[in-house]
């Protein structure tokens, strides 16, 4: 059974003579494990259907059914406890709490689900894992944008969340920093058992993933496995071609 | 540590500077609530010990409930009631010394019983005889300030002249000075034959003190209070009238810094877009981001309240200890320690977390909306025209009510009027901000060239926020204006009465202006008057308290037939024919504000409550003059006082110069003649009208004083939403600095944008201050005084500008040096 599915999940914006189509009648599924990247280009509604996927936004017509649950009827509070518990989040910009430690902004997920005493030895056992053991006690400010990252991947991880979602995690990172991001996304689905599906337009990231789900005007022009000698011109031809 | 603790406790610390001056507005507004709830009633308190002469020795006293003189056969009704093991009638008085307002108490005291209901300790000399006609006991503090022993003599201002006492003995005391007499001599002195004014009780062992005070009351029934002579009532009117103004400026001291947190909080909604937004994602609820935000308001407010509480003791404790002195001189009073009631500290508490948890709830509900894809763009504060809602249409709505109401003559509906005026203009500003903006750009140009249009431009793509600041602004310069226009209104009114009425060139009266509270003079003071070569029409005032329809007065009489020629009524009802009736038929003058309390009218009964019982006396005119413009006060003639209520003592003395007197001459004879009744002082007509102006003046800068508190919160409000301007245009100030605006220029740009606001507000604020003035003078009028004007306040109105510039400047000095200071590479990388 697939961990995320849609069924004709439709997203408009506007309405009337100025409304515009950001998805259209999108189906997808991903099953337990799987690394899926997202591609296309601006506009092509790569961000929405993230969005939609993870409960931050509401569809207009259609379904998402998280762990066979139907989110688009869920109310505001139910729909916050799932991205509490269900779904862990990495953005491109604004990611950490800048007020709170690197290990606070870890917690924080426990933290609101009031699963304080846990919170703080699963958040030391997370910044372990993505290599930033020592860096604790650092405020964001302290941090690299590459470090601040992995703490953010740590955050969404520590709830252990069916599904990670991640939108555009590099775009603001050097090159270097974003392949270790990448290893990182690549070892919670291949070591920790985690589904993840990221958003991007870097092919070279992209290579990182299972399968390549390719968008143009709110619809999926190509979605198909990547082969494990796939290499990025191979991956950038078919973002051209579907283009 | 819950997380919403963790993380108000971290945004605050992260913002000092701003959670400091929130915290300072709460901590103003409680510290001013405390300090005066905690000094009044010291004060009232202390007071209240003087009247009462209390001694740790008496359990409890019985007085009349119009402070007045009864007949002693009240003991035996005292003795009677159950609990009471013995009860001594006494005569006491505050007597005048000297010109100077030093003041002791006498007290006539019936030998046979005065020493079962108090122990007097005797260091010196005996006790009280029979016989000792004109022998006295004085209290230790008494005996040292003048140096007396026994044989010493003491001279006792008395209705017919000096009295000297002589000295049998000194008492240990705790209270301050005061002297015993036996009851004869007092009732003698005071021209009061064969009454009292107080029964002092002792009650049995094992008897409880509130058992025996109810049953008291029981036995004695209204006419008599028990617990405490009765209150000279303009002296504690006065002061509680005091508590409620300034317990106002409390108030809206309060009201303001409530404001500024609603101000705050808002603008930390918008600063934390994007960790709210984050919070969202990460699953917290909307009820856990409002908590967050309530939890911040609420560390403010219990950080203001306890610091305000600190702050309201100290003051009131420094203010006690500085008027402690004053006190024991002029007033008897001393206070024994600062009074603080569970009331007061439940007040202040409440009114401090109150102010910062209400209007943190909006903001904190608005955060709790946020939607988490918005909060989570990169581009927060595109610009946003303002469109009109329920708000506006609501504000359009209710200023034409107001509007109504006050050009609606009706008193309550004007001042109804001017406040929903001024809540009609705080949900228009947001549109009112655009035009004002625009109508002031070009003469800001003048000065900014480029940065003047600019800031205008910033000013209207948040007019939701600009108008926020420029209402604090406009609320707090509102009250400036409007309460600028009463004074002078007020004022104005006083001068009236104070040319009109006070008129007489020679006055003689008691060094405190309290009247009641000393021994007057009997006919020997007026013949003497009469008398002096220079000296025409002699007129004279008798005091006595009483209660009508209800309502604790002062009962004034004249003799109709010579007061009005020293001496002018200002009518507001009626006329001068009211005098011709006065000594035939119980006819009353009453005071504006007594008609209004009373709710009296020309011809209605007053219930005039006598030593001998209730009298029916009819209204004949409302009229005041300058000494009782803002008392309770009924004027009768002097006939119809030594009928009613036996007393013929004068307390004032008016007098006209004969054309080419010699003020010197006539001052020369006064004095002599004043050298018997000590407790009269002489003023010159022109001297006493000079100095109560000067008082009047004196007393209005004090308020003024008082106003400039109000401006703080809003002075803070306006930094705030300065800084927050800067933070949020951080990139498009590294722009400017990209593409060559100075440091200056960057400065320039706050400041002018700031005088903007500043501008925006000081012109809500005159037009919002003119309707409050106006209602509130009309208010003020019916209650008061109807003849009171409005007065337009042109120097209010220039006081207002000038305070919103000078705020402007000052407010932006902060966030100006703050965005000049950014540098370029990190500004553009801001998101």
């Amino acid at each position: 059974m697939p961990v995320l599915h849609t069924e004709r999940l439709t997203k408009q914006f506007g309405s009337g003579s100025t409304a515009v189509t950001a998805l259209n009648n999108v189906n997808i599924s991903i099953e337990p494990g799987e690394f899926v990247a997202i591609m296309g280009p601006s506009g092509c509604g790569k961000s929405t259907l993230l969005h939609l996927l993870g409960g931050l936004d509401r569809a207009t017509s259609g379904r998402v059914l998280l762990e066979g649950t139907d989110i688009s009827r869920l109310d505001d509070g139910a729909l916050s406890l799932l991205r509490r518990r269900k779904i862990g989040f990495v953005f491109q910009f604004f990611n950490l709490i800048p007020v709170l430690t690197a290990q606070e902004n870890v917690a924080l997920p426990l933290m609101l689900d009031g699963r304080q005493k846990e919170a703080v030895r699963l958040a030391r056992e997370w910044l372990g894992r993505v290599g930033l053991a020592e860096r604790a006690e650092s405020r964001p400010e302290q941090l690299s944008g590459g470090e601040q990252q992995r703490v953010a991947i740590a955050r969404a991880l520590i709830a252990d969340p069916a599904i990670l979602l991640a939108d555009e995690p590099t775009g603001n990172l050097d090159s270097r920093a974003a392949d270790d991001l990448l290893q990182v996304l690549r070892r919670s689905a291949d070591d920790w058992g985690r589904t993840v599906v990221m958003v991007t337009h870097d092919a070279r990231m992209a290579a990182y993933a299972d399968r390549i789900v390719f968008m143009r005007d709110g619809t999926i022009v190509d979605d198909a496995p990547l082969g494990p000698r796939a290499t990025v011109d191979e991956i950038a031809e078919r973002a051209g071609s579907g283009r | 540590m819950s997380t919403q603790l963790i993380l108000a406790i971290r945004y605050l610390s992260r913002r000092k500077l701003r959670t400091g001056l929130t915290t300072m507005a709460v901590v103003l507004g409680v510290s001013i609530i405390f300090a005066i709830n905690t000094l009044i009633p010291t004060m009232l308190s202390a007071l209240e010990g003087t009247f009462l002469g209390v001694s740790d020795q008496v359990d409890l006293t019985v007085s009349s409930a119009m402070g007045e003189t009864f007949d002693p056969g009240v003991v035996n009704m005292v003795r009677k009631v159950s609990g009471v093991a013995a009860a001594s009638p006494a005569l006491r008085r505050q007597i005048t010394l000297d010109g100077e307002g030093h003041q002791l108490e006498l007290v006539g005291v019936d030998l046979a019983s005065a020493q079962s209901v108090r122990r007097y300790q005797i260091t010196t000399g005996r006790f009280l005889e029979t016989g000792d006609t004109t022998g006295a006991l004085v209290s230790e503090v008494l005996a040292q300030a003048d140096g007396l022993g026994p044989g010493g003599t003491i001279p006792i201002p008395t209705l017919r002249g000096t009295v000297p006492l002589t000295v049998v003995g000194i008492v240990s005391s705790t209270v301050g000075e005061r002297l015993t007499v036996p009851l004869a001599t007092a009732q003698e002195l005071f021209g009061a034959p064969g009454r009292v004014n107080t029964v002092d009780v002792s009650i049995s062992a094992g008897a409880d003190r509130e058992t025996v005070k109810k049953e008291l009351e029981k036995a004695l029934g209204l006419s008599y209070r028990v617990g405490s002579v009765a209150q000279q009532t303009d002296a504690v009117g006065s002061i509680q009238a005091a508590q409620i103004g300034l317990n106002l400026f409390g108030l809206l001291a309060l009201f303001m810094g409530g404001f500024l947190i609603f101000n705050t909080f808002r603008t930390v909604v918008v600063e934390r877009r994007h960790d709210l937004g984050m919070l969202r994602a990460l699953g917290a609820t909307r009820g856990a981001i409002v908590s967050l935000i309530l939890v911040e308001s609420a560390i403010q407010g219990a950080v203001g309240t306890v610091l305000g509480l600190a702050l309201g003791y100290l003051f009131a404790f420094a203010t006690i200890t500085a008027a402690q002195g004053m006190m024991e001189q002029y007033l008897q009073a001393r206070a024994n320690g600062v009074f603080l009631s569970p009331e007061n500290f439940a007040l202040s508490i409440g009114l401090g977390m109150g102010v910062t948890l209400l209007p943190g709830l909006l903001p904190a509900i608005n955060a709790s909306r946020v939607p988490v894809l918005a909060a989570l763009r990169p581009e927060p504060s595109a610009i946003r025209g303002f469109r009109p809602g329920k708000g506006t249409l609501g504000g359009a709505v209710l200023a034409l009510v107001s509007v109504a109401g006050i050009a609606s003559g009706n008193s309550t509906a004007a001042g109804a009027g001017a406040l929903l005026f001024l809540a009609a203009l705080v949900l228009l500003a947001p549109i009112l901000v655009r035009p004002i903006a625009v109508i002031l750009e070009p003469a800001l140009r003048f000065a900014f060239a480029g940065e003047a249009r600019i800031a205008e431009g910033n000013m209207q793509r948040q007019p939701g926020r600009a108008a926020i600041t420029a209402s604090a602004i406009m609320i707090a310069l509102a009250i400036v204006v409007a309460l600028v226009s009463l004074f002078a209104s007020i004022q104005k009114t006083f001068f009236n009465y104070l040319e009109r009425s006070l008129a007489a060139d020679v006055i003689l009266l008691p060094p405190s202006l309290v009247l009641g509270t000393n021994v007057g003079a009997g006919p020997g003071l007026e013949q003497g008057l009469a008398g002096t070569q220079g000296i025409a029409t002699v007129a004279t005032l008798q005091y006595a308290a009483s209660v009508v329809n209800g309502i604790p007065v002062e009962a004034l009489a004249f003799d109709p037939n010579v007061y009005p020629k020293v001496s002018t009524f200002l009518f507001d009802q009626g006329g001068p024919s009211v005098l011709g009736e006065m000594d035939a038929s119980p006819v009353a003058i009453v005071t504006p504000v007594m008609a209004a309390n009373a709710n009296l009218k020309v011809g209605d009964a007053l219930q005039v409550q006598t030593p001998d019982g209730i009298k029916e006396y009819r209204v004949g005119a409302v009229a005041a003059e300058y000494l009782t413009a803002k008392i309770n006060t009924i004027y009768i003639s002097q006939k119809n006082m030594a009928a009613d209520f036996h007393r013929s003592e004068d307390v004032v003395l008016l007098a006209n110069l004969t054309p080419g007197a010699h003020r010197d001459q006539v001052k020369a004879e006064i004095d002599r003649l004043l050298a018997s009744y000590p407790q009269f002082k002489l003023y010159w007509g022109a001297d006493l009208r000079a100095e109560q102006r000067a008082t009047i003046s004196q007393a209005f800068i004090g308020i003024d004083l008082l106003l400039a508190v109000l401006i703080i919160p809003s002075l803070l409000g306006l930094i705030n939403t300065l800084a927050i301007n800067v933070l949020e245009r951080t990139r498009e100030i590294g722009v400017l600095r990209a593409i060559g605006a100075t440091r200056m220029q960057i400065r320039k740009l706050v400041l002018a944008e700031s005088l903007l606001l500043g501008a925006a507000g000081a012109a809500l604020g005159m037009l919002a201050g003119l309707a409050l003035g106006y209602g509130l003078t009309a208010m003020l009028a019916a209650i008061m005084v109807p003849s009171m004007r409005f007065s337009f306040p042109l120097d209010g109105l220039i006081a207002a500008m000038a305070i919103a510039l000078l705020m402007a400047v000052v407010a932006s000095l902060l966030p100006a040096r703050q965005a000049a200071g950014l540098r370029i590479v990190q500004a553009l990388r801001y998101e």
